[in-house]
Protein backbone atom coordinates (compact mmCIF):
# COMPACT_ATOMS: atom_id res chain seq x y z
CA UNK A 1 0.00 0.00 0.00
CA UNK A 2 1.70 3.40 -1.04
CA UNK A 3 0.47 6.86 0.81
CA UNK A 4 -1.11 9.35 -1.19
CA UNK A 5 0.55 12.70 -1.04
CA UNK A 6 -2.02 13.95 0.92
CA UNK A 7 -1.35 11.01 3.57
CA UNK A 8 2.11 11.66 3.36
CA UNK A 9 1.38 15.23 4.40
CA UNK A 10 -0.97 14.45 6.66
CA UNK A 11 1.11 12.06 8.92
CA UNK A 12 4.29 13.37 7.99
CA UNK A 13 5.13 14.46 11.41
CA UNK A 14 4.52 10.50 12.84
CA UNK A 15 6.96 9.51 9.76
CA UNK A 16 9.58 11.73 10.94
CA UNK A 17 10.03 9.87 14.11
CA UNK A 18 12.21 7.05 13.90
CA UNK A 19 9.69 4.98 16.06
CA UNK A 20 7.31 5.09 13.97
CA UNK A 21 8.05 5.80 10.45
CA UNK A 22 6.89 5.13 7.07
CA UNK A 23 6.27 1.33 8.47
CA UNK A 24 4.19 2.55 11.46
CA UNK A 25 2.19 4.60 10.45
CA UNK A 26 1.15 1.70 7.84
CA UNK A 27 0.78 -0.80 10.83
CA UNK A 28 -1.58 2.40 12.38
CA UNK A 29 -4.04 2.70 9.14
CA UNK A 30 -4.00 -0.89 8.75
CA UNK A 31 -4.93 -1.17 12.60
CA UNK A 32 -8.59 -1.62 14.50
CA UNK A 33 -8.96 -0.18 18.03
CA UNK A 34 -12.58 0.02 20.04
CA UNK A 35 -13.32 2.50 22.29
CA UNK A 36 -15.50 1.67 25.22
CA UNK A 37 -17.29 4.73 26.32
CA UNK A 38 -17.73 7.66 24.32
CA UNK A 39 -17.25 9.72 27.45
CA UNK A 40 -14.63 11.80 29.26
CA UNK A 41 -11.66 9.17 28.01
CA UNK A 42 -12.81 7.90 25.40
CA UNK A 43 -13.33 11.70 23.89
CA UNK A 44 -9.89 12.62 23.64
CA UNK A 45 -8.36 9.11 22.92
CA UNK A 46 -10.89 8.96 20.12
CA UNK A 47 -9.71 12.57 18.72
CA UNK A 48 -6.42 11.73 18.69
CA UNK A 49 -6.19 8.35 17.36
CA UNK A 50 -8.17 9.23 14.15
CA UNK A 51 -6.01 12.13 13.84
CA UNK A 52 -3.35 9.52 13.91
CA UNK A 53 -5.05 7.79 11.25
CA UNK A 54 -6.06 4.29 13.02
CA UNK A 55 -7.65 2.70 10.16
CA UNK A 56 -10.54 1.43 12.29
CA UNK A 57 -11.95 3.15 15.04
CA UNK A 58 -15.08 1.38 16.90
CA UNK A 59 -16.55 3.44 19.68
CA UNK A 60 -19.47 1.85 22.20
CA UNK A 61 -21.84 3.93 24.13
CA UNK A 62 -25.77 4.48 24.51
CA UNK A 63 -26.05 7.70 25.96
CA UNK A 64 -27.07 11.02 24.79
CA UNK A 65 -24.62 14.15 25.09
CA UNK A 66 -25.71 16.36 27.71
CA UNK A 67 -24.72 19.63 28.69
CA UNK A 68 -22.97 17.98 32.26
CA UNK A 69 -20.74 16.18 29.66
CA UNK A 70 -19.03 19.26 27.96
CA UNK A 71 -17.02 19.89 30.56
CA UNK A 72 -14.55 17.42 29.94
CA UNK A 73 -15.68 15.32 27.19
CA UNK A 74 -14.26 17.08 24.14
CA UNK A 75 -15.22 15.55 21.34
CA UNK A 76 -18.87 16.73 21.69
CA UNK A 77 -20.28 20.37 21.71
CA UNK A 78 -23.25 22.33 22.73
CA UNK A 79 -24.73 21.74 19.17
CA UNK A 80 -24.52 17.34 20.06
CA UNK A 81 -27.13 18.28 22.92
CA UNK A 82 -29.63 15.00 23.12
CA UNK A 83 -27.33 13.81 19.89
CA UNK A 84 -26.54 9.44 20.46
CA UNK A 85 -22.95 10.00 21.80
CA UNK A 86 -21.46 7.65 19.41
CA UNK A 87 -22.69 9.74 16.31
CA UNK A 88 -21.47 13.02 17.63
CA UNK A 89 -18.44 11.17 18.29
CA UNK A 90 -18.41 10.18 14.41
CA UNK A 91 -18.96 13.23 13.25
CA UNK A 92 -15.92 14.90 14.89
CA UNK A 93 -13.35 12.07 14.39
CA UNK A 94 -14.31 12.00 10.58
CA UNK A 95 -13.87 15.87 10.83
CA UNK A 96 -10.47 15.87 11.61
CA UNK A 97 -9.90 12.82 9.71
CA UNK A 98 -11.79 11.21 6.54
CA UNK A 99 -9.50 8.43 5.91
CA UNK A 100 -10.12 6.54 8.66
CA UNK A 101 -13.80 4.35 9.61
CA UNK A 102 -15.31 4.50 12.01
CA UNK A 103 -18.32 2.25 13.26
CA UNK A 104 -20.38 3.05 15.99
CA UNK A 105 -22.28 0.75 18.83
CA UNK A 106 -25.18 2.58 20.53
CA UNK A 107 -25.05 0.21 23.33
CA UNK A 108 -24.05 -0.24 26.61
CA UNK A 109 -21.83 -3.57 26.83
CA UNK A 110 -22.95 -6.42 28.53
CA UNK A 111 -21.82 -9.99 29.42
CA UNK A 112 -24.19 -11.12 26.23
CA UNK A 113 -22.91 -8.47 23.33
CA UNK A 114 -19.29 -7.60 24.32
CA UNK A 115 -17.64 -10.69 23.15
CA UNK A 116 -19.46 -9.93 19.60
CA UNK A 117 -18.08 -6.31 19.68
CA UNK A 118 -14.49 -6.91 20.31
CA UNK A 119 -13.36 -9.97 18.14
CA UNK A 120 -12.70 -7.75 15.04
CA UNK A 121 -10.29 -5.28 17.01
CA UNK A 122 -7.11 -5.47 17.76
CA UNK A 123 -6.72 -3.37 20.85
CA UNK A 124 -9.03 -1.97 23.18
CA UNK A 125 -9.41 0.87 25.35
CA UNK A 126 -11.46 1.52 28.39
CA UNK A 127 -13.17 4.35 28.75
CA UNK A 128 -15.85 3.47 31.12
CA UNK A 129 -16.69 5.18 34.60
CA UNK A 130 -17.99 2.01 36.20
CA UNK A 131 -16.57 -0.78 37.89
CA UNK A 132 -19.23 -3.80 36.79
CA UNK A 133 -18.24 -2.46 33.07
CA UNK A 134 -14.40 -2.66 34.02
CA UNK A 135 -14.27 -6.32 35.37
CA UNK A 136 -16.36 -7.27 32.01
CA UNK A 137 -14.37 -5.47 29.66
CA UNK A 138 -11.09 -7.32 31.76
CA UNK A 139 -12.96 -10.59 31.50
CA UNK A 140 -13.73 -10.57 28.19
CA UNK A 141 -10.54 -8.97 26.37
CA UNK A 142 -8.36 -11.68 29.08
CA UNK A 143 -10.96 -14.66 27.55
CA UNK A 144 -10.68 -12.93 24.10
CA UNK A 145 -6.42 -13.11 24.03
CA UNK A 146 -7.29 -8.86 23.77
CA UNK A 147 -4.71 -6.70 24.49
CA UNK A 148 -6.56 -3.68 26.34
CA UNK A 149 -5.83 -0.47 28.52
CA UNK A 150 -7.79 0.35 31.91
CA UNK A 151 -8.22 3.98 32.87
CA UNK A 152 -9.36 5.62 35.91
CA UNK A 153 -10.06 9.41 37.07
CA UNK A 154 -11.12 10.84 39.82
CA UNK A 155 -11.07 14.24 41.38
CA UNK A 156 -7.19 15.12 40.38
CA UNK A 157 -6.43 11.95 40.06
CA UNK A 158 -5.81 9.60 37.52
CA UNK A 159 -4.68 5.73 36.94
CA UNK A 160 -3.69 3.43 33.88
CA UNK A 161 -2.41 0.21 32.96
CA UNK A 162 -2.36 -2.27 30.08
CA UNK A 163 -2.72 -5.40 29.50
CA UNK A 164 -1.25 -7.61 26.97
CA UNK A 165 -1.81 -11.40 26.97
CA UNK A 166 0.88 -13.64 28.46
CA UNK A 167 2.75 -10.44 28.73
CA UNK A 168 1.72 -9.48 32.75
CA UNK A 169 -0.98 -8.64 34.99
CA UNK A 170 -5.12 -8.31 34.34
CA UNK A 171 -6.92 -5.66 36.11
CA UNK A 172 -8.09 -8.38 38.29
CA UNK A 173 -5.03 -9.44 39.52
CA UNK A 174 -4.59 -5.85 40.88
CA UNK A 175 -8.48 -5.13 41.86
CA UNK A 176 -10.21 -8.48 42.23
CA UNK A 177 -13.77 -7.87 42.38
CA UNK A 178 -15.79 -5.00 41.83
CA UNK A 179 -16.11 -2.80 45.04
CA UNK A 180 -19.90 -2.65 46.82
CA UNK A 181 -22.39 -0.99 44.75
CA UNK A 182 -21.59 2.69 45.46
CA UNK A 183 -19.34 2.17 47.80
CA UNK A 184 -16.68 4.08 45.68
CA UNK A 185 -17.85 7.20 44.71
CA UNK A 186 -17.98 7.88 40.59
CA UNK A 187 -17.17 11.25 38.51
CA UNK A 188 -20.87 12.13 39.14
CA UNK A 189 -20.55 11.88 43.03
CA UNK A 190 -17.08 13.26 43.28
CA UNK A 191 -16.24 15.35 40.96
CA UNK A 192 -13.41 14.91 38.28
CA UNK A 193 -11.48 17.84 37.02
CA UNK A 194 -12.40 18.03 33.29
CA UNK A 195 -8.32 17.68 32.18
CA UNK A 196 -7.52 14.93 33.98
CA UNK A 197 -9.89 13.10 31.37
CA UNK A 198 -7.85 14.28 28.74
CA UNK A 199 -4.39 13.40 30.37
CA UNK A 200 -5.62 9.98 31.09
CA UNK A 201 -7.31 9.85 28.12
CA UNK A 202 -4.56 10.66 25.71
CA UNK A 203 -2.08 8.32 27.78
CA UNK A 204 -4.68 5.56 26.75
CA UNK A 205 -4.53 6.65 23.24
CA UNK A 206 -0.60 6.66 23.52
CA UNK A 207 -0.90 3.03 24.61
CA UNK A 208 -2.88 2.06 21.81
CA UNK A 209 -0.20 3.48 19.47
CA UNK A 210 2.62 2.13 20.67
CA UNK A 211 1.16 -1.28 20.78
CA UNK A 212 0.55 -1.18 17.32
CA UNK A 213 3.59 0.55 16.19
CA UNK A 214 5.81 -1.32 18.85
CA UNK A 215 7.38 1.80 19.67
CA UNK A 216 8.63 2.07 23.52
CA UNK A 217 7.15 -0.10 26.08
CA UNK A 218 3.71 -0.25 27.21
CA UNK A 219 2.33 0.02 30.72
CA UNK A 220 2.04 -3.62 31.20
CA UNK A 221 3.30 -5.01 34.75
CA UNK A 222 2.90 -1.52 35.32
CA UNK A 223 -0.12 0.69 37.00
CA UNK A 224 0.86 4.60 36.24
CA UNK A 225 -0.58 7.11 38.93
CA UNK A 226 -1.04 10.61 38.49
CA UNK A 227 -1.47 13.19 41.49
CA UNK A 228 -2.25 16.24 39.21
CA UNK A 229 -2.49 18.78 42.65
CA UNK A 230 1.23 17.41 43.51
CA UNK A 231 2.20 17.11 40.01
CA UNK A 232 3.26 13.67 40.75
CA UNK A 233 3.16 10.96 37.94
CA UNK A 234 4.14 7.76 39.87
CA UNK A 235 4.64 4.22 38.34
CA UNK A 236 4.13 1.02 40.34
CA UNK A 237 5.34 -2.45 39.24
CA UNK A 238 2.57 -4.80 39.51
CA UNK A 239 2.51 -8.73 38.14
CA UNK A 240 0.61 -11.58 37.68
CA UNK A 241 -1.21 -12.71 40.75
CA UNK A 242 -1.08 -16.90 40.62
CA UNK A 243 -4.54 -17.23 41.90
CA UNK A 244 -6.14 -14.92 39.52
CA UNK A 245 -9.61 -15.72 39.05
CA UNK A 246 -9.44 -14.85 35.33
CA UNK A 247 -6.15 -15.05 33.92
CA UNK A 248 -4.10 -17.32 36.27
CA UNK A 249 -3.68 -21.32 34.86
CA UNK A 250 -6.48 -22.05 36.61
CA UNK A 251 -9.25 -19.29 36.46
CA UNK A 252 -12.52 -20.01 38.24
CA UNK A 253 -14.09 -17.61 36.09
CA UNK A 254 -14.86 -18.87 32.41
CA UNK A 255 -17.79 -17.00 31.48
CA UNK A 256 -18.97 -13.33 31.49
CA UNK A 257 -20.65 -12.06 34.56
CA UNK A 258 -23.05 -9.04 34.98
CA UNK A 259 -22.13 -7.62 37.95
CA UNK A 260 -24.75 -4.96 39.78
CA UNK A 261 -24.42 -1.53 38.25
CA UNK A 262 -25.31 1.48 40.37
CA UNK A 263 -28.04 3.39 40.63
CA UNK A 264 -27.61 6.95 39.68
CA UNK A 265 -30.58 9.75 39.31
CA UNK A 266 -28.12 12.15 37.93
CA UNK A 267 -26.61 12.12 34.08
CA UNK A 268 -22.87 11.76 33.68
CA UNK B 1 12.84 1.40 60.26
CA UNK B 2 12.62 3.22 56.72
CA UNK B 3 10.15 2.21 54.59
CA UNK B 4 8.63 3.74 51.34
CA UNK B 5 4.87 4.59 50.52
CA UNK B 6 4.70 5.88 47.35
CA UNK B 7 8.17 6.60 46.61
CA UNK B 8 8.18 8.48 49.47
CA UNK B 9 10.73 7.69 52.68
CA UNK B 10 9.18 7.34 55.97
CA UNK B 11 10.04 6.04 59.28
CA UNK B 12 7.79 3.42 61.81
CA UNK B 13 8.77 1.52 64.15
CA UNK B 14 10.15 -1.85 63.80
CA UNK B 15 7.35 -4.51 62.38
CA UNK B 16 5.08 -1.81 62.09
CA UNK B 17 2.07 -3.68 60.62
CA UNK B 18 0.39 -2.14 57.20
CA UNK B 19 -2.77 -1.40 59.41
CA UNK B 20 -1.03 1.05 61.76
CA UNK B 21 0.74 2.11 57.98
CA UNK B 22 -2.71 3.13 56.51
CA UNK B 23 -4.20 4.75 59.46
CA UNK B 24 -1.11 6.86 60.02
CA UNK B 25 -1.00 7.97 56.25
CA UNK B 26 -4.82 8.27 56.12
CA UNK B 27 -5.51 6.08 53.75
CA UNK B 28 -9.23 7.20 52.76
CA UNK B 29 -11.79 3.95 52.40
CA UNK B 30 -9.08 1.84 52.83
CA UNK B 31 -11.71 -1.26 52.34
CA UNK B 32 -11.82 -0.28 48.62
CA UNK B 33 -7.82 -0.33 48.79
CA UNK B 34 -5.63 -2.47 47.81
CA UNK B 35 -1.90 -2.73 48.97
CA UNK B 36 1.15 -3.71 46.82
CA UNK B 37 4.32 -4.51 48.99
CA UNK B 38 7.21 -5.21 47.12
CA UNK B 39 4.63 -6.24 43.99
CA UNK B 40 2.71 -8.90 46.65
CA UNK B 41 -1.23 -7.58 46.70
CA UNK B 42 -2.22 -7.41 50.35
CA UNK B 43 -6.22 -7.20 50.39
CA UNK B 44 -7.88 -4.97 53.70
CA UNK B 45 -8.55 -7.84 55.15
CA UNK B 46 -4.84 -9.08 55.60
CA UNK B 47 -3.69 -5.12 56.67
CA UNK B 48 -3.20 -6.13 60.54
CA UNK B 49 -1.12 -9.50 59.52
CA UNK B 50 1.14 -7.92 57.97
CA UNK B 51 4.26 -7.01 59.68
CA UNK B 52 6.21 -4.39 57.57
CA UNK B 53 10.43 -4.43 57.03
CA UNK B 54 13.36 -2.36 56.66
CA UNK B 55 13.35 -1.03 52.98
CA UNK B 56 10.00 -2.44 51.87
CA UNK B 57 7.97 -0.25 49.39
CA UNK B 58 4.00 0.20 49.80
CA UNK B 59 1.53 1.30 47.14
CA UNK B 60 -1.56 1.88 47.90
CA UNK B 61 -3.76 1.50 45.07
CA UNK B 62 -7.21 2.89 45.32
CA UNK B 63 -10.60 1.78 42.74
CA UNK B 64 -10.91 4.72 40.10
CA UNK B 65 -13.94 4.59 37.94
CA UNK B 66 -14.25 7.61 35.57
CA UNK B 67 -14.72 8.21 31.97
CA UNK B 68 -18.17 9.20 30.88
CA UNK B 69 -20.11 6.01 29.89
CA UNK B 70 -23.43 5.82 31.33
CA UNK B 71 -23.66 3.61 34.59
CA UNK B 72 -27.76 3.10 35.12
CA UNK B 73 -30.14 1.40 32.44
Amino acid sequence: MAFTNEQLERYSRHILLKEVGVRGQKKLLGAKVLIIGAGGLGAPAAMYLAAAGVGTVGIADADDVDLSNLQRQVIHTVNDIGKPKVESARETMLAINPDITVRTYREFIYSDNIADILTDYDFVLDGTDNFPAKFLINDACVMAGKPFTHAGIIRFQGQLMTYVPGQGPCYRCVFRDPPPKDAVPTCRQAGVIGAMAGVIGCLQALEAVKYITGAGELLTGKLLMYDALRNAFHTVNIKQDKECAVCSDHPTITRLVDYDRPDCDLEL
Amino acid sequence: MTIWIAGAKKEYRPGATLKEVAETERVENPVYVTAVVNEDYIKFGDFASVALKEGDRIEFVYFMGGGGYGVHQ
